[in-house]
C-alpha cells in the first residue's frame, strides 16, 4: 500500500522584513488541536494541486530580417 | 479529456489560482502557496503525491534544504532617514544598487529555487531600480517583498507596487513614541504612506524594533496595528549591528523584559486579534516558556536558521548566512549554487546545533533554537559562535558560575 502524503510542517505568511526570519507566534495558542486539524486539513488538499510550469528566463528573439 | 486527464488539468488550474511553487528536497519537498502566503513541508510521499518525479536529491552539506527558502537581498546602503539603530548604517549619499547585477543574481535566486526575497537597504523604495528588481524576481516566478520608512511612498509609487506581494512599513511606536526609538519623529510619514499602500498592495504590514523604550508602548503599537487592519505586526529584537552598536547596552530588552515578552504578545494578539509575529533572535525568550516541542516543530517557530532556510546577499553581491553576519560565502551567484552545500562559512553556522557548547547543549529546545543570534553572541562575547548570552538560560548559567566562582567553598559542599 503507498504511504499516504503527510505535510509536516507549515510556516505561514511572507516575511518583508529584510533582516531576520519572522516566526508567527500567534500559532502557539493553537496547541497540539490545532497542529493536527491543520496537518489533516492541508494533507488531505494540497496533493490534489499541481504547480503551473515555472517561468523561464526570456531569450533575446531571433529577427531573420536583421540576419 | 479522460477522466484523468480532467482531473490533472483542474489541479493546474487550482495549483495556479494559489500561486503553486513546488521544490523537491532530500526529505521530500516544499511547498509554497502565494495565496494564503505558506510554505508546506512534505514528506516523501507528498512529494511524489505533487507529481515530483525526479529522485530526491542528495543532503546539501548539513543544510535542511537544498537552498534557500528565502534570501534577503540589502541592494544598497543609501537612505536619508539616519535612524538612531540603523543595521547597515546606511547614509544619504551612498551608490544605489548596481543595476550590473540585476540578471545574473536573479538568475541565481531562480536557479537555487528561492521562493521569497525579501529586498532591503538603505531605503529600498527610493532606490531607482526598485521597480525593475521586483518585476524581474517576479518574472521568474519567485515572490518579492520589502520593508520601508515610508519615506518615499508617493500615490504614484503605491500605484506601481504591484509586483510585492508584501510591503511592510517600519513603526517602532505609534504617535510621539515614534521618535524614542528612530530619533526623529517621522510617524506621521510613517502612516501616512501605511494607508496609501493599504490601497494598492494585497498585504501590507508593521516592522518595529522592541527596545527598552518601545516594550512600554507595545499595548498602543497592538491596537494601532488593530485600528489599520494591517496584515501583521512583525516585532524585531534590537540588533547590536551597524549604529545599532552604539546604544545597544542601554537600548536592549532588560531580561525581565525579555522573559516577559511573549505571554505579553500573546495576551495582546487575543484581545485585538491581531497576526504578530518575532524574528528569529527572540527564540531563546519564547523557549523560556517551554512551549510544545511538537506545536513549534510543525509551525517552524525556529531560532537562527542563518545559512540553511535563510541566506543574505550584501550590496557588494556577496552571500551571506544573515543580514548582521559579514563573512561570505562567496558571490552570490556562485554561493547560491555549486557552492552552498560546501560552504565552510555556511557549514559553521549550521552545525552548531550539532556541536553546541554549554549550557546550549543540554537544552531541550537547541534543535529549534540553534543558539540563539549570532550576531549577539559576537557583539557581547567576541565570538558569534558562543550561546546567545541574552538567552535566559544562558544568563542563569553565566551567574551560577560567577556565584562559584566568587564561593567556591560551596560549591564544593
Amino acid at each position: 500500500m503507498r504511504p499516504r502524503p503527510r505535510v509536516t510542517s507549515v510556516r505561514f505568511g511572507f516575511n518583508p522584513n529584510s533582516s531576520s526570519l519572522g516566526i508567527d507566534v500567534t500559532f502557539l495558542m493553537l496547541g497540539l488541536a490545532g497542529v493536527s486539524i491543520i496537518s489533516a486539513t492541508v494533507s488531505a488538499l494540497l496533493p490534489r494541486l499541481r504547480p503551473p510550469p515555472a517561468p523561464r528566463p526570456e531569450t533575446p528573439t531571433q529577427d531573420a530580417s536583421k540576419s | 479529456m479522460t477522466r484523468r486527464g480532467l482531473g490533472d488539468h483542474l489541479a493546474s488550474i487550482l495549483g495556479k489560482a494559489v500561486g503553486l511553487r513546488v521544490r523537491r528536497e532530500a526529505f521530500g519537498a516544499i511547498a509554497m502557496t502565494e495565496r494564503p502566503a505558506a510554505l508546506f513541508y512534505l514528506d516523501e510521499a507528498g512529494a511524489k503525491a505533487m507529481g515530483c518525479s525526479e529522485p530526491a536529491p542528495e543532503p546539501a552539506g548539513s543544510a535542511e534544504h537544498r537552498a534557500p527558502v528565502e534570501v534577503h537581498w540589502t541592494l544598497s546602503r543609501r537612505c536619508d532617514q539616519a535612524c538612531t539603530a540603523c543595521y547597515t548604517q546606511s547614509v544619504p549619499n551612498a551608490a544605489p544598487f548596481n543595476r550590473e547585477r540585476l540578471e545574473a543574481t536573479v538568475e541565481a535566486l531562480a536557479s537555487a529555487g528561492v521562493f521569497h526575497v525579501a529586498i532591503g537597504g538603505g531605503e529600498p523604495l527610493a532606490d531607482p531600480f526598485i521597480l525593475e528588481v521586483a518585476r524581474a524576481l517576479r518574472a521568474r516566478g519567485l515572490s518579492p517583498s520589502t520593508t520601508t520608512s515610508g519615506g518615499p511612498v508617493t500615490p504614484d509609487l503605491a500605484r506601481r507596487l504591484t509586483d510585492f506581494a508584501q510591503v511592510n512599513v517600519s513603526i517602532d511606536a505609534p504617535g510621539a513614541a515614534y521618535a524614542e526609538v528612530r530619533g526623529h519623529d517621522r510617524f506621521a510619514m510613517a502612516d501616512a504612506a501605511l494607508r496609501l499602500l493599504q490601497r494598492h498592495v494585497p498585504r501590507v504590514g508593521i516592522n518595529a524594533v522592541l527596545t527598552r523604550s518601545s516594550f512600554a508602548h507595545l499595548d498602543e503599537l497592538v491596537r494601532y496595528a488593530k485600528e489599520r487592519r494591517v496584515t501583521e505586526l512583525e516585532l524585531l529584537r534590537l540588533k547590536p549591528a551597524g549604529r545599532g552598536r552604539a546604544n545597544y547596552l542601554e537600548q536592549r530588552l532588560t531580561p525581565e523584559q525579555a522573559e516577559s515578552v511573549l505571554p505579553r504578545v500573546l495576551a495582546l494578539a487575543k484581545r485585538y486579534r491581531v497576526r504578530i509575529k518575532f524574528d528569529c533572535s527572540f527564540a531563546p525568550f519564547v523557549y523560556h516558556h517551554a512551549p510544545e516541542p511538537r506545536v513549534l516543530s510543525f509551525f517552524r517557530i525556529h531560532g537562527c536558521e542563518a545559512g540553511d532556510s535563510l541566506a543574505s546577499i550584501n550590496p557588494e553581491g556577496g552571500l551571506t548566512g544573515c543580514s548582521f553576519l559579514a563573512a561570505e560565502a562567496g558571490p552570490a551567484t556562485v554561493a547560491l549554487g555549486k557552492a552552498w552545500a560546501g560552504s565552510p562559512v555556511l557549514e559553521r553556522l549550521r552545525r552548531y546545533r550539532q556541536e553546541p557548547p554549554e549550557p546550549c547543549k543540554g537544552c531541550a529546545y537547541l534543535k529549534a533554537c540553534n543558539g540563539g543570534c549570532r550576531a549577539v553572541s559576537a557583539h557581547l562575547t567576541g565570538d558569534p559562535y558562543a550561546p546567545d548570552p541574552e538567552c535566559p538560560r544562558v544568563r542563569r548559567a553565566a551567574d551560577a558560575a560567577r556565584d562559584a566562582a566568587r564561593d567556591p567553598a560551596r560549591d564544593a559542599e
